[in-house]
């Protein structure tokens, strides 16, 4: 019995590979597919059901109104692992024929790229503090200069002169915190430690009582969820200060944990206007994500390229590489995450803006 | 089509592996959790090399595989002195510690950012850089270790190694030095995943060290339990199963909200079933 | 600071060391390395978490319904799924697989049914108490505490009552055991219970403390695990000091260098202790 269902799923995997890449029929419209390669399972799955759900909201929206081509989104699951993600890929070009690949962050939204750029695929990531991409690349994710802009001058606010940075050992949190790192001391401000933990830590007792003999005015961090979340909770019960901001995501923590976090400030590259919180809150009884008003921007501008981007003689869709350019020259763009401005090179400048916890809610500091 | 054969390349890099482990695992009954790091030294080896000096890849294979050489040997020495499940222990060590540094040591590995821009490798003037090409010599690889691994097993070295796996009182007193026996399957073992670390680097181009983690080893141990021990064709077999599995639950049509989950659970289910009605693995020939 | 650092490893070595007896207590019947052990400890946390949140129950009510559900958990997975296995005539590494299986579904069941954000457990017990010079939050407290009465509780069991004497009999030769009339299935029983009961509370603690998350799990339990393994088996001292040895070796590696060296220094400590001391650390060498 184990042997025919496992023939019986060597069967059904055969029979799906071989289909060839879904030519258009006879229909009133053609169909473009678009792929979404996300982390759903790991670590940072509640980042991917951010983007996955704010993904769908944006797609929804698109199928009520009355556009030029059909469209299909289709999520995968890349585990955060980078073989998953080249699977993945592979998989969302080969057999379902997708013209465009959404992801997020980490290793696997390079691997993405470069396996859609290399089938001249459009690749769009939410990836923070990456600054460059290939040809048929889009990035919407926030980058250092924007998060370093912000969060300087508010320390410059505060009179900070000496800070700790605290990250985990992850991709995105060594792009940003690295920059800090080399750029605090030209600001005027010194680095005096650029701790890196494990991302199975949970106890972070001992490096906090290091690192306080040092006497920092500040501590910076950038880690993976719940990294921030127990560091700060540690922070406070050992040294009872307040003296402690992150450089993205505090907003985006659980409200349970709110308590702990209640006057300190944070970067937000989560974004969002009031309205899209509102809309998302509503629908999915949870939070908005990091990445999750990013890529649901994303998913509109994609979508809009494929509408307004110019069919060359003979198509009757347009090619991607003209879908990307029109992606490229939209310039400054107002949507649910508030402001991004695209870049000709592929590379949006999401606005980052620095809230602060007052009286359980994200306030607006600083201009 | 391109979509199999990427599929195809994988599993040629984790049957090179299942191989690998089940010699040291099936054969000699050694239950080492070490394979993981030995894998990731081969793939950073091609990965530095041909990045960051200019060398080839069967150069930077080769660096690789006397890297693991070495240090099974060294190794190997320290693990002979333990038993059962402080073997597991201290091995499972060496892939904490490959890890970390991996991991930590950024001027060599550029750490968690990765290394990518890995090449091809070329004979003869030929480069493989069509994955059909590519495929077809991993599976060359392929074949050449599941020769070996039937040749060993054939042999009279195989037989001692059963013999040590089986009873290892009994061998020694009958004039085995099977420690000599335990440090040569290890470190020949070693450098085989080390060739598999190689290819992967290769095909996948973009390599960082969440791939070459503890959970990984556990994985390689599932594949040739999965497929039976001390089997050949079983740690081939269970290299492609677990390979197919997650796929073909992709195809199930599951609702978006939760199909990633469902898979897993499924995944997870399966995995019970096939230890409930074949403890021994699909094709085992051992129990440990 | 050197006052503090003892400290944190108390307080460290503390939450390892109820899992790593509940380990070394479960191992004694069903040695193999059980993954599930971990869905065990997240049963914990997530069971609290639920009955508060959804259920509106008591905390105090929350927290025995949870402990007692993963005492029965504990029972009816060894009972169902291990020991037939193992009576088939499956190999420690077939358990080890099918556990992996089940640790699968069930991490995946807790995602499915609660959302993969990472949560805390709130109240009072999160909240700091002052001790003099220093001040830690409750739950820390207890965990230490916790840990020397379960500590002290499961060793008078095991090795100063006729119980203990036939789980000793039991671990040394279950067919010897057997043969002299002892009712294996039910001392299977009631161990796995009792290793079920001290991993829910483990899980509880670990969720009022550092929080709660559906992997939680495997990492909580590896960590027990080594603690309890390099202490070494056959007293339970090993498992009590391995953790708390477990914890300083940790702590020693981010004192020194920085938290990023943490795990290669600890497994350094522990690869060169173990050579000197291969029957485990803290037990004497085998008669």
């Amino acid at each position: 019995m184990l042997k025919k269902l496992i023939l019986s799923l060597c069967f059904i995997l055969a029979l799906s590979a071989c289909k060839e890449e879904n030519k258009t029929q006879a229909q009133a419209k053609p169909v473009i597919k678009i792929g979404a390669n996300l982390h759903l399972t790991g670590q940072l799955a509640h980042t991917g059901a951010g983007a996955k759900n704010a993904l769908q909201m944006a797609f929804e929206k698109w199928q009520k109104k009355d556009t030029k081509y059909r469209y299909e989104l289709i999520f995968e699951d890349d585990m955060m692992k980078t073989q998953q993600a080249a699977v993945n890929t592979q998989k969302l070009i080969n057999i379902d024929g997708v013209r465009a690949v959404l992801s997020l962050f980490g290793i696997v939204d390079r691997v993405i790229d470069d396996i859609a750029n290399q089938n001249k695929v459009i690749s769009v990531s939410c990836s923070y503090g990456k600054s460059e991409v290939p040809e048929y690349g889009v990035n919407t994710g926030a980058q250092n200069e924007e998060i370093y802009g912000a969060v300087v001058r508010q320390l410059k606010k505060e009179n900070v002169k000496t800070v700790v940075l605290e990250g985990s050992q992850s991709a995105v949190s060594f792009a940003i915190l690295d920059y800090f790192a080399a750029h605090l001391p030209q600001d005027g401000i010194k680095v005096l430690a650029n701790e890196k933990h494990n991302l199975d830590v949970r106890d972070f007792r001992t490096s906090i009582q290091k690192t306080e003999v040092l006497k920092p005015d500040y501590y910076l961090i950038f880690g993976v969820e719940p990294m921030n979340s127990i560091f700060t909770k540690q922070y406070r019960e050992i040294t009872g200060k307040n003296n402690l901001a992150s450089l993205g995501n505090f907003p985006e923590i659980a409200d349970s944990l709110w308590p702990n976090l209640e006057g300190l400030w944070s970067a937000s590259l989560i974004g969002g206007t009031s309205e899209f919180s509102q809309q998302y809150e509503t629908r999915f009884h949870d939070r908005v994500h990091g990445c999750s008003a990013n890529l649901y921007d994303a998913l509109n501008m994609l979508m809009m390229a494929f509408e307004n981007a110019p069919v060359k003689e003979g198509k009757d869709i347009p090619e991607n590489i003209d879908v990307v350019q029109y992606m490229r020259h939209i310039g400054t763009y107002n949507g649910a995450f508030g402001m991004i401005e695209m870049g000709i090179n592929g590379i949006g400048h999401p606005s980052v803006d620095i809230v602060k916890l007052q009286n359980g809610k994200w306030v607006k500091i600083g201009e | 089509m391109e979509y199999l054969i990427n599929l195809g390349i994988l599993f040629c890099i984790y049957a090179m592996l299942a191989l690998s482990l089940n010699m040291v695992v099936g054969l000699s009954g050694l239950v080492s959790l070490a394979h993981a790091a030995f894998y990731g030294i081969g793939a950073y080896a091609v990965a530095i090399l041909m990045t960051m000096h200019g060398f080839g890849f069967w150069s930077s294979m080769l660096a690789g595989v006397v890297l693991n050489g070495i240090t099974a040997f060294a190794v190997g020495k320290i693990l002979s002195k333990f038993k059962g499940d402080y073997y597991a222990i201290v091995s499972a060590g060496l892939s904490v510690i490959v890890f970390s540094v991996l991991l930590n040591f950024k001027s060599l590995t550029k750490g968690p950012l990765g290394i990518y821009g890995i090449g091809k490798p070329s004979v003869a003037g030929f480069h493989f850089s069509s994955s059909l090409s590519f495929l077809a010599l991993a599976f060359v690889f392929v074949v050449l270790f599941y020769a070996l691994f039937v040749l060993i097993d054939k042999s009279s070295f195989g037989r001692a190694l059963k013999g040590l796996r089986e009873d290892e009182v009994l061998t020694v007193s009958l004039g085995y030095k099977t420690t000599k026996y335990k440090s040569l399957i290890f470190t020949l073992s070693a450098m085989m995943a080390g060739v598999a670390g190689s290819f992967f680097a290769s095909y996948i181009a973009f390599i960082d060290p969440t791939s070459f983690q503890l959970a990984e080893g556990i994985f390689f141990f599932t594949m040739i339990t999965v497929g039976g021990l001390s089997s050949a064709f079983g740690s081939v077999v269970g290299a492609a199963l677990l390979l197919i599995l997650p796929e073909a639950l992709r195809f199930l049509g599951l609702p978006y909200e939760t199909a990633a989950q469902l898979q897993q659970l499924i995944y997870g289910a399966l995995l019970v079933m096939m230890m409930a009605f074949r403890p021994q693995g699909l094709f085992g020939k051992f129990k440990v | 600071m050197l006052l503090v650092l003892l400290i944190n490893i108390l307080i460290v070595g503390a939450g390892y060391g109820l899992i790593a007896i509940a380990f070394a207590v479960m191992s004694s019947v069903s040695p193999f390395f059980n993954l599930t052990l971990g869905s065990i400890i997240a049963f914990g946390a997530y069971g609290t978490y639920g009955l508060t949140e959804y259920a509106h129950l008591p905390m105090a009510v929350a927290i025995v319904i949870s402990i007692a559900f993963c005492a029965c958990a504990a029972a009816l997975l060894e009972r169902f799924v291990y020991t037939p296995l193992r009576t088939r005539g499956a190999s420690s590494m077939v358990l080890l697989v099918a556990s992996l299986g089940l640790y699968t579904i069930f991490e995946a069941s807790i995602h499915l049914a609660f959302g993969p954000q990472y949560q805390i457990l709130g109240g009072a017990l999160g909240q700091n108490m002052n001790l003099g010079i220093f001040s830690m939050p409750k739950v820390q407290f207890i965990t230490i505490v916790a840990d020397f009465i379960v500590f002290g509780l499961v060793n008078l069991l095991l090795f100063h009552t006729f119980f203990g004497k036939m789980v000793r009999a039991l671990n040394d030769s279950a067919k010897l055991a057997n043969i002299t009339g002892l009712n294996n299935n039910k001392i299977i029983l009631i161990v796995s219970m009792l290793s079920g009961l001290i991993l829910g509370l483990s899980g509880v603690l670990t969720g009022f403390d550092t929080g709660l998350e559906p992997t939680m799990g495997f990492n909580l339990l590896f960590k027990g695990m080594i603690g309890a393994i390099i202490g070494g088996s056959g007293s339970l001292y090993g498992p009590f000091l391995g953790a708390f040895f477990l914890a300083a070796a940790e702590n020693v590696g981010v004192m020194l260098w920085a938290s990023e060296w943490r795990d290669l220094v600890a497994f350094v400590i522990f690869i060169i202790f173990l050579i000197f001391r291969p029957q485990g650390i803290f037990q004497r060498k085998e008669k």
